[in-house]
C-alpha cells in the first residue's frame, strides 16, 4: 500500500544523510549532470536540424517531383551537344505528360543570368522565368496584386512578380503598377509574393529557393531577354521543372517512371537530376534514426559512467553507515526496508543530478542559440526523457549497494 | 500457570571461524515472566551479549529452544525476527547508538517507519515518550548536543516509544558516570515498575544490584 507518510519519511532521511555529506554528493552526481546535459543539447540540435529539414522539404512539397538540369563536364557536354540541348527541357516535360499516369500539374523555371539595373545593395535578386502554374504547384502566396496567367504569356506582356525583400528595398517604387528596369526592358509589377520564413537557403540538392529575393518573369520572357538562346527545336534548356502528383500515394511510382523516361529521352547522359522531396523526407526520417541511436549511445555512456560514481559513492555509504543500518534493524526494519532506504537515496541523489543537468542543459541550449546560427528545438520528451533516465540510473545504480546494505549482519552491522 | 513471556531451554551458540569453532553459550535454560526484572551478569566473554542479541531476535541459536509467549521462534525467518523485534523488544546500547544526522524527536520516532501507524500517533506517542525520559526541551537537538546521560535518555525513549513487552539493555551505564548512570538506572526501574519486564546485562554489580533477579553468566553456562 502506497503510504505518503512513509514515502515522505524515506525522503527526509535520504534528504538528511545526503545533505550531511553535501559535497560528496555534490561530487558524486557530476557524471549524471554532464551526462543529462549532453543529452538535452544533442536533442536541441537534432531536433532543430529535423525541423529545418522538414520544413524544406515541405515547402518543395511531398506531391512535386523536381527535375533539375545539372551543368557537365567539358568534355562530356561535346559529346552531349552533338544529340540534343543540353540539361531539361520542354520536350521532356511533354514525354513525362504522355508516359506518366497521376501527373496533375508541371511547371517550368528558367534561371535567367541578367542584373536588374538600379542594383541592390544588399541582394541579389535571382530573376527567373516560369509558368503560371509554378504559383500553384510550390504553393506561392501573395501579399498583393496578382500571379501570371496565360494571356501574359501568349500576350508577350513584360510583367513580374517581385519577393518580399526586392518588394522591402525597392521602396516607394516596389509596389503594383511600378516598373522596374531588367537588363534593357521595363517590367510591370502585378505581384508581390508573401515572406517567407527561409532560415538557410541553399543548402544542396534539398533547399527550396529563397523566395524573397526572387523577381519572377512570364514564361519565354528569357527569350527576348537573352537573344542568344538556342534553336526552338527540341525544346530549349530550362533550369528546372516541377512535376505535382495527384497524391502522395503515387510519388514513389511515378518518381520511378519519371526516372525512366528521363533516362531514355536524355540517352542516359546525366545533366539532369531528379529530386523528389518524399524520397528526402523519408531519407531524413532514416537519418533521425540513425541519429537517435547515436543520441543513445552517447546518452547510455554517459549514464553509465555516471551510474557507476554513483555506485561507487553509495557501496562507501553503506560501508560507512553499518551501524546506522544495524540499528534500524535492531528497531525492527526488515531487509526490504533497508533496500527501499538506499534505493531512495541513489535515486534522489541522480534525479538531482537529472534536474541540475536539465538546468545546465537549458542554459547550454540558450546560450548556444545565441552564439550560432543554428536552430535548436526543446521538445518536452528532451526533459522528460533525462529526468526519467537518470532516476533509473540512481536505481539500476544504487541496487547493488543497497542489496548489500540489506543483506548485512544485524550484529555485525551494530558492531559499525 | 500462564506461559512464562519467555523461554529458554539447553540453548547453545557455537561460532565457525574457518575450521575452527568457539562455543559461546553452552546449554541455558531460564525463564523470563512478564514484569520481572533480570540481570544477567558475567565477566567479558562470558556470552552474555550474545545471550541479550539471541534474546532480542537478532541473531539464532545453533541448538536449543526459545520460545517467546508459548510461541518456539528458534527457526523463524528473518522478515519474522524483525517483527517480533520491531512489536515486543526495546533495546538500549552501551553505546547509545543514535544515529547522527537525526534529531532527538527523529530518531525516537525512529522505529514507527518500520510499522503501521497515522503522522498523529506517531506524533502523540513520539512526544509522549521523550517527555517520559525529560527531553521535552531537546526535540530539535542533534545527538553531538546532547550530553552521554541524555543521548542514553533519548536511547530510552525509542526503546519504549512503541511499548515494548521487553527492554533489552546491554551496559547501559557503561559509558555514564556513576551519577548519571543512576540516574538511567532509576528510569528503567521505573518503566519496570509500570509493567514492562527488562532485561539487564552488565558486569557491573552495582548496575546489576537494581534487578530483582541475578543471573552469572561465565564460560558459557549460568552459574
Amino acid at each position: 500500500m502506497v503510504n505518503l507518510f512513509k514515502i515522505a519519511s524515506y525522503l527526509k532521511i535520504s534528504l538528511l544523510s545526503l545533505s550531511a555529506g553535501r559535497l560528496r554528493s555534490f561530487l558524486s552526481i557530476i557524471g549524471v549532470v554532464f551526462g543529462v546535459m549532453a543529452v538535452i543539447v544533442i536533442i536541441a540540435v537534432g531536433e532543430g536540424a529535423k525541423a529545418e529539414a522538414l520544413r524544406q522539404i515541405e515547402k518543395l512539397g511531398t506531391t512535386n517531383i523536381y527535375i533539375k538540369s545539372v551543368e557537365l563536364a567539358e568534355d562530356k557536354k561535346q559529346h552531349a551537344m552533338r544529340m540534343r540541348p543540353p540539361g531539361v527541357t520542354s520536350d521532356d516535360l511533354a514525354r513525362i505528360r504522355t508516359g506518366c499516369p497521376h501527373v496533375s500539374a508541371a511547371a517550368a523555371v528558367v534561371e535567367i543570368p541578367v542584373s536588374v539595373i538600379g542594383a541592390f545593395k544588399e541582394i541579389t535578386p535571382q530573376i527567373v522565368s516560369c509558368t503560371p502554374s509554378y504559383a500553384d504547384v510550390i504553393d506561392l502566396r501573395l501579399q498583393s496584386g496578382r500571379f501570371f496567367t496565360g494571356s501574359d504569356i501568349t500576350g508577350h506582356y513584360q510583367v513580374c512578380v517581385i519577393g518580399d525583400h526586392v518588394y522591402e528595398k525597392l521602396g516607394s517604387g516596389g509596389g503594383v503598377g511600378n516598373r522596374l528596369r531588367i537588363g534593357d526592358h521595363l517590367f510591370k509589377i502585378v505581384g508581390v509574393l508573401e515572406r517567407y520564413d527561409i532560415k538557410s537557403p541553399k543548402t544542396g540538392a534539398v533547399s527550396a529557393r529563397n523566395y524573397n529575393e526572387m523577381i519572377l518573369l512570364p514564361e519565354g520572357s528569357e527569350t527576348w531577354l537573352l537573344p542568344s538562346t538556342g534553336s526552338e527545336s527540341a525544346g530549349n534548356t530550362l533550369s528546372e521543372l516541377i512535376i505535382g502528383i495527384d497524391t502522395v500515394s503515387h510519388v514513389p511510382e511515378a518518381s520511378g517512371i519519371i526516372k525512366k523516361i528521363m533516362a531514355m529521352n536524355h540517352k542516359n547522359i546525366a545533366d539532369y537530376q531528379v529530386v523528389t522531396p518524399l524520397e528526402l523526407l523519408q531519407q531524413s526520417k532514416k537519418t533521425n534514426e540513425l541519429f537517435n541511436l547515436l543520441l543513445f549511445g552517447i546518452a547510455s555512456v554517459s549514464l553509465l559512467v555516471g551510474g557507476i560514481g554513483i555506485m561507487n559513492i553509495m557501496l562507501a555509504t553503506v560501508s560507512e553507515r553499518r551501524r546506522e543500518i544495524g540499528i534500524r534493524r535492531a528497531v525492527g526494519a526488515k531487509q526490504k526496508h533497508i533496500l527501499v532506504q538506499f534505493l531512495t537515496e541513489a535515486s534522489l541523489l541522480t534525479f538531482t543530478g537529472g534536474i541540475i543537468g536539465i538546468g545546465a542543459g537549458l542554459i547550454a541550449v540558450f546560450v548556444l542559440k545565441l552564439a550560432s546560427p543554428w536552430e535548436l528545438v526543446i521538445t518536452a520528451q528532451a526533459i522528460i526523457l533525462p529526468l526519467i533516465i537518470s532516476s533509473l540510473t540512481g536505481i539500476f545504480f544504487g541496487s547493488f549497494p543497497a542489496w548489500k546494505a540489506a543483506q548485512l549482519d544485524p550484529i555485525q552491522a551494530l558492531r559499525g | 500457570m500462564p506461559a512464562p513471556l519467555i523461554e529458554i531451554s539447553n540453548l547453545s551458540k557455537t561460532y565457525t571461524l574457518g575450521n575452527e569453532s568457539l562455543a559461546v553459550l553452552k546449554g541455558v535454560t531460564f525463564c523470563v515472566g512478564q514484569g520481572d526484572f533480570l540481570a544477567v551478569m558475567g565477566p567479558s566473554g562470558s556470552g552474555k551479549s550474545t545471550l541479550l542479541n539471541i534474546l532480542g531476535c537478532l541473531d539464532r541459536p545453533t541448538s536449543g529452544s526459545y520460545s517467546l509467549n508459548g510461541v518456539n521462534i528458534s527457526h523463524a525467518s528473518d522478515n519474522g525476527l524483525s517483527e517480533i523485534r520491531a512489536s515486543v523488544f526495546g533495546f538500549v546500547f552501551q553505546s547509545f547508538n543514535l544515529i547522527s544526522n537525526l534529531n532527538v524527536y527523529d530518531n525516537v520516532s525512529m522505529p514507527f517507519l518500520y510499522a503501521e501507524n497515522s503522522k498523529k500517533t506517531v506524533y502523540e506517542k513520539t512526544m509522549r515518550a521523550i517527555e517520559d525520559v525529560g527531553l521535552s526541551d531537546r526535540i530539535h537537538h542533534n545527538p553531538d548536543e546532547l550530553s552521554g546521560g541524555e543521548m542514553q535518555r533519548v536511547a530510552i525513549a525509542r526503546a519504549l516509544v512503541r511499548h515494548p513487552k521487553i527492554i533489552l539493555a546491554d551496559e547501559p551505564t557503561g559509558n555514564l558516570d556513576s551519577g548519571t548512570g543512576t540516574a538511567i538506572m532509576k528510569l528503567l526501574k521505573d518503566l519496570n515498575n509500570s509493567g514492562t519486564s527488562l532485561i539487564l546485562v552488565t558486569h557491573d554489580t552495582q548496575t546489576a544490584s537494581w534487578a530483582g533477579k541475578m543471573m552469572t553468566l561465565k564460560d558459557g553456562k549460568f552459574v
